[in-house]
């Protein structure tokens, strides 16, 4: 069965890609409180203060990244989730820093995304390696602000933070390509 | 190229769980383990362990921030971190969780800093904080220096 697709003119595809941006930054703060009983279940029996929530969150802003493609989407998305956060009294234990804990992994994304589509990093791998590497950026900022652990600790906090954002990635792949395979930009 | 792709993506997975299990292994071999229901408190290099059943707790009250930003009334039993510590001779003092978590209390902090015990666990609370940045949930350890 052939698949049918959406074909877009460009006002229109702005207007989705904005409606797409508003609905991942929401769906990213929403599911990652959702699945923070659960990822503290994990980080528990770990030992550690945090690492797999966050990968999920970011999945969000790489997935509004690859379909959008818009440039520094994801940083734009961090950005309005920082202030918000801010704005609503939710300073957690970072205080006046908070947005930054938004805004640092949504740049690390951007960055990764723009690196052209050359040889074999293909943006299938570009969406892949952009969550392991914001979830990684977001893991070293809240020990660099909040959590301060000694070596090893850290060593498996920042791999757990890298193991959940790369299972995340392939998560965030996967729908980009369903997405993007039924829709399409009219010239 | 797809397949490729999910090839390389396997790779990774593999090398980072493999790093995990490695991680976590030499984590939990130098880890160490508390008695039940009790704290340690390293003074200077000397090791003492407190049973959290065998404090006499006072009750105390008053107001934090919590992560959400929002104030919330605490009315508790618990015991001053000043009793535990039991000296005000000293730099800092670090009060940190069974997930290796932490925060840093100064002598002049110990006026409005408790460990509210409850159930076999201890919590540090301070009073008059800004942000939740010193709630540290499930306390095991006080390093004083």
């Amino acid at each position: 069965m052939e698949e049918k697709k959406v074909v877009l003119d460009r006002r229109k595809r702005l207007a989705l890609n904005i409606v797409f941006m508003a609905l991942c930054g929401v769906s990213g703060v929403f599911i990652k409180h959702l699945i923070n009983p659960v990822s503290n279940v994990i980080t528990g029996a770990l030992h550690i203060p945090g690492g797999v929530s966050t990968a999920v969150s970011l999945m969000f802003l790489v997935i509004a990244a690859g379909v959008t493609k818009q440039k520094w989407c994801a940083g734009t998305i961090g950005l309005v989730q920082g202030f918000t956060a801010l704005s609503l009294g939710m300073v957690g234990s970072m205080g006046a820093f908070l947005p930054l804990s938004y805004i640092i992994p949504g740049v690390v994304v951007d960055l990764v995304m723009l690196i052209p589509d050359k040889g074999g990093f293909s943006a299938f791998l570009k969406a892949f390696f952009a969550n392991i590497l914001a979830s990684l950026s977001a893991a070293i900022f809240a020990n660099f602000m909040v959590f301060h652990l000694p070596g090893i600790v850290l060593m498996v906090y920042l791999i757990v933070a890298a193991l959940s954002g790369a299972i995340c990635g392939l998560l965030a792949t996967v729908i980009i390509n369903k997405i993007n395979g039924f829709l399409e930009e009219k010239e | 190229m797809e397949k490729n792709n999910f090839k390389i993506i396997g790779i990774v997975i593999g090398v980072l769980i493999l790093a995990c299990g490695i991680a976590v292994g030499m984590y939990f071999s130098t880890r160490e383990e508390n008695p039940e229901d009790s704290i340690i408190v390293t003074i200077s290099g000397e090791k003492k362990v407190i049973n959290l059943h065998k404090l006499s707790l006072t009750k105390f009250e008053g107001s934090i921030i919590n992560g959400k930003g929002e104030t919330i009334e605490v009315d508790a039993e618990g015991v001053r971190v000043a009793d535990i510590i039991g000296t005000s001779d000293f730099k800092e003092a670090s009060v940190i969780a069974d997930d290796e978590y932490s925060a840093t209390i100064k002598p002049e902090d110990l006026k409005k800093a408790w460990l509210q015990v409850e159930g076999g666990s201890a919590r540090l609370i301070v009073f008059g904080d800004t942000t939740a940045k010193r709630d540290v949930k499930n306390v095991v350890r006080i390093e004083v220096k």
